[in-house]
This record gives C-alpha cells, structure tokens and sequence, in this order.
C-alpha cells in the first residue's frame, strides 16, 4: 500500500526504518544506500523519519533525563533492541512481543513479579504501550475477581446445600430410629447407630426425637383409657339426660305458649298454623322421645363409625373398641386439656404416667378352621393370634379373651 | 251454639295432630335410619402410591432347651418371654415391599410347618396390603394356606403382630412375627 500524500512507497519507507535501526543486510543496506544517492525523495524521507525516531527518543526518556542535565549524553544513546535486552535480563524468559508484556502484567498483578520484571513493565507503562498495558491489568484483575467470586459462591452454596442435606438425614433416620426405640422394635444395629447419634452433635435431637415419641405414644393412651373409662360413660350420660331435660322444658315452655291460641281459635285451621317445632315436641311429650334420642344415637355411630369396625368378632382386642366418635378431634380437644399436665408440670412429669403403649394391632377378622385365641403381651402390648387346636397343648392359659 | 260445635271438634283435632306427627317422626326415622347405616365410613385420605415394608420372622418355641432367647429377636424378647415357652431361636427371616391393594406371598421355610405345602412342597405366608385404617394404621390381610388361616388387621406403624400356634416338624411350637411400615 502506498500513501497518495507521501512521496515514497511503503515498502521503501519500511527499508528506511530497517535501515535506522541497522536491521538490513549488507547486501540491501548497499542497494538502498545506492538508491538514496539517486532519489531525492527518498534521501529526504530518510531525514524526516530519523526527526521522527529523534523525537520519539527524547519523549521516551524524556524529561527524567533533562531533570539531571544527562539529555545531550543520552541523545546519542543508541536503544535500538533495548527493550529485547531488558526482557532477556528477566529472571524468568518472558518473550520480548506484546504478549510478553501482557505475562508480565499478569505476574504483576498475581504479585509473583520480580524487581526486574516490574521495572520492565514500568518502564512499558510510560511508553505508548500504557493503555493496552492498562487495559490488560484492569481485565485480568477483574476476570479474576469474577473467578474468585463465582467459584467462592458457588462452593458456598454447594456446601451449605450439603450440610442442610446431612442435617436433615440425620434428623429423619434419628425420628425413625426413636419411633422404632419406642416400639420395641429397634434392632441391634439400630440401637449402635442412635446411641452414637445420642453421642455425638445431634444428641439433644435425640432426646427431643424420644422424648416427643413417648409422650406422644402416652397422650394417645391417655385418651384411650380417658375414652374407655367408666367416667367417661358416666359424662355422656349425664349429657345426654341433660339433653333430654333441654328437649322437655322446651316442650313445657311450647305447650304452654301454644295453648291459649288453640284454645281461643279451635278451629279446624288452627293445626294448620303449629311449627314442625310444636309439632314434633307435641310428638316427643307422647311418648316418642326414647325412640328419636335411640334413633339419633344409631344414626350419629353410624355417620361417624370407622371403617375397620365392622365386624368386631369375640376375639377381637380392647383397642379395636378404641375407635370412637371423631377420634381426631377429641384426641385434639384431650390434649389441648390434658396436654400441658401430663407434658409440662414438674410435679407429674411425663415419665410417671402410668400409660400404656400403643403397639396393638387391630384384628378386625379372623378366619379359621380351628379355634383361636387373641391377646397382648403384657409388656409390649403386642397383639398375639394364636391358633389353638393345632398347638393346644402349648396354648397360653389365662389369656386372651 | 256454634261454641259447643267448635267445643266438640278441637279434641279432634288435637288426635289428628298427634297421628300426623306420630307418622312423621317414624317417617323420619325409618328414612334416616338407613341412610345413616348405608353411608360409607369416613377413611382416611391415603396415598394410592404408598408402599409397605413387610418383614416375616418365623419362631420356633420350646418348653425346653436352656431359656434363651436367640439374639436376633432380642427387640421381642420381653413379649415373647410372656409367653408358654422357655426358648426361642429365630428360624427364618424376610423382607419384602407390597404396594396398597397387592399382594405378596412370604415364604415359610420348608420344615417349619408339619401342615401339607403347596405342589412344590412350598408354604406361605400371603400377605395383601389395605391401606391404612382411620386411626393411621397400616391394614393387611394374613393368609397360611397350609392352616386355613386368614385374617384382616391393621397394624401400626412399625408395629408387629404374632400368630402362633402351629407346630413345626419337630414339634415344637411355630410363631409368626409379622412386622409392617411405611416404605419411605
């Protein structure tokens, strides 16, 4: 290419240059030397271009040089290859090229630089290489500042993503190891792996884990034999005759109510004008209230019997009785009552219930050729089938029912 | 004279009353009565995807030996010392996993029962799960066909139940611990 403003071609500008720093060989240094002698032009570009290279000498070492009255020795300096010169002297081989001097920005900034080597880029950071140089820094100090941010959050989250997983492990095999410890049913294994969870970090987990089981597995019982007491037959029974003394003096206070309109208006329309209120404690006072109260109990066992119970057979155990009216809730109303008793008082504290355990299963038919017998173990309360007449003779006796 | 006509008709009226709402009180009932019988029982929601683990350990229980319980049944020692027996030693043991509304045969092991086996000389334990009763325990249906035995319970959760009596081929007595839970 060749600059239409310039009087000489690019290639001979790029001889003239070779040739003030002493770059040609011998044989083009000759030819061009000899063309010099012929061309006027060219002889004149040479000129402005050694101004050039002139000036560029003094802005690089400049001022510094001028500042200790060291400027006429200098200019005679020849720093042809000085930057070659200073990169060989480096301690490590960093090539004398622009990526060169981007290793040796890196090592800067990585602080594994050597005095040397900082000079170098010193001494390039004040030449016209100082942008890209700046640019380079800036780039690798803030690429790295993304890689250090980057990998520290994500190896952040990654272990507190692990230590939540663990904790959360731990915490269900130690609920699962208590609830089989309260069942009676942990295995031998089972018993190492809590006891050395009881051991260690998550022991107050533990304790919490069976402490909640027990006491859970008691208020249950609790509720069962607050259910199947005698008391508590006795309360709805006295519910109920309440109920019926409701039904009465409502009756009572209706007749009488109602009786001066039937008496001054006894026509046959004023049967017409009584509520199915009146109509049905009019119904009740002759003789109907045991039949609607018995109706009403059959209906109300039957719209809230559980499923599993219908066919309770003799050899049926007691918890298959257990299944009452809307056990949920009046499991919920016991404990709002009797929770914080039996679980927060000092004075009765959870250990001393005498409650039993809720192992028992409910047999709810039984099916076979010989007779059986069905009871519980009295520790455990586990539900035992035991088919007589092929073992009879190792039958228990005085159990079962 | 017209009161004393009004005078006779209200006692009838009265009686008409008490018929009418004799008649509809045994109308309500006899209607109620049946719908509340033939209402389906409450059940619990239940997962139609829950799996069971079911374990079968098959005892054998002796009037004789040295009293001891075998090592492997050490979590029912204490319900199987309250029963008729001095020693126990643990003769088989299996797990399996049995789905709501499947069915699962556990086998027994071939001499425990002296009762018939099966044309392959082979005896189980058929257990079919049911879900789970209102209470939340896990129901299962037993079944020995070498003792025409079968049973429905519900058991809870992690809970065990015995079935014994059956003597073995040495004629001592045959247990059947069966043990249930939820598959996580």
């Amino acid at each position: 290419m060749t600059d239409p403003r310039s009087p000489i071609t690019t290639e001979d500008e790029a001889l003239l240059c070779a040739l003030l720093d002493g770059e040609l060989s011998a044989g083009d240094e000759a030819a061009l030397l000899s063309r010099l002698d012929h061309e006027p032009a060219l002889a004149a570009a040479l000129d402005e271009l050694a101004d050039a290279i002139a000036l560029s000498r003094n802005a690089l070492v400049g001022g510094a040089v001028d500042d200790v009255g060291l400027g006429a020795a200098v200019a005679g300096v020849d720093f042809t290859g000085l930057a070659e010169a200073a990169l060989a002297s480096s301690s490590s081989s960093v090539p004398s090229s622009p990526e060169g001097a981007a290793v040796l920005t890196s090592l800067v900034v990585d602080a594994e630089a050597t005095p040397t080597q900082v000079a170098q880029l010193t001494q390039l950071v004040q030449g016209p290489a100082a942008d890209a140089v700046a640019l380079f820094a800036g780039a690798v100090e803030a690429t790295r500042a993304v890689v250090v941010a980057h990998e520290g959050v994500v190896d952040g989250l990654a272990a507190a993503a692990a230590r939540v997983e663990a904790d959360v492990a731990a915490t269900e095999r130690i609920w699962s190891l208590s609830t089989a410890a309260v069942d009676g049913v942990l295995a031998a294994a089972d018993v190492d792996e809590l006891v050395a969870f009881a051991g260690g970090d998550r022991g107050v987990v533990v304790q919490r884990a069976l402490g909640a089981q027990h006491a859970g597995r008691q208020v249950g019982e609790a509720l069962r034999a607050a259910v199947e007491s005698p008391a508590f037959a006795a309360l709805g029974a006295r519910a109920g005759a309440s109920a019926l003394q409701v039904i009465g003096a409502e009756a009572l206070r209706t007749a009488s109510t109602q009786a001066p309109a039937a008496t001054q208006a006894a026509t046959p329309s004023t049967t017409t004008t009584l509520s199915w209120w009146s109509t049905a404690v009019a119904a009740l006072r002759r003789g109907l209230v045991p039949l609607a109260v018995g109706a009403a109990a059959v209906v109300a066992f039957a719209l809230v019997r559980a499923p599993s119970t219908t066919q309770p057979t003799s050899s049926t155990t007691s918890s298959a009785t257990t299944t009452t009216n809307s056990p949920q809730a009046v499991e919920q109303a016991f404990l709002e009552i009797a929770g914080p008793k039996l679980l927060g008082g000092a004075s009765s504290p959870v250990a001393s219930a005498t409650l039993l355990a809720d192992n028992a299963a409910d047999v709810e038919a039984l099916d076979a050729t010989s007779s059986t017998q069905v009871f519980e173990t009295p520790e455990s309360h586990i539900t035992v089938i035991w088919v007589a007449d092929l073992g009879d003779d190792a039958a228990p006796e005085g159990q079962g029912t | 004279m017209s009161h004393s006509v009004d005078s006779r008709r209200a006692p009838r009226a009265r009686s008409s009353t008490s018929r009418r709402a004799f008649l509809a009180a045994i109308a309500g009932v006899a209607m109620v009565l049946p719908l509340g019988l033939a209402l389906p029982a409450r059940a619990t929601p239940t997962p139609s995807s829950e799996r069971y683990v079911v374990e079968l350990r098959v005892i054998e229980g002796s009037r004789d030996g040295d009293g001891v319980v075998d090592a492997k049944l050490a979590a029912l020692s204490r319900d199987l010392k309250s029963l008729p027996f001095k020693t126990f030693r643990l003769r088989d043991a299996q797990t399996s996993v049995v789905g709501e509304g499947e069915r699962v045969s556990l086998e027994i092991p071939g001499a425990a029962l002296q009762q018939k086996a099966d044309k392959k000389g082979r005896k189980f334990l058929v257990v079919s799960a049911h879900g789970r009763h209102a209470g939340g325990k896990l129901r299962f249906s037993l079944g020995i066909e070498a003792l025409k035995f079968e049973t429905l319970v519900a058991v809870p959760e992690g809970g065990t139940i015995i079935v014994g009596g059956p003597r073995g081929d040495n004629g001592n007595a045959v247990l059947f611990a069966f043990t249930a839970r939820t598959q996580k």
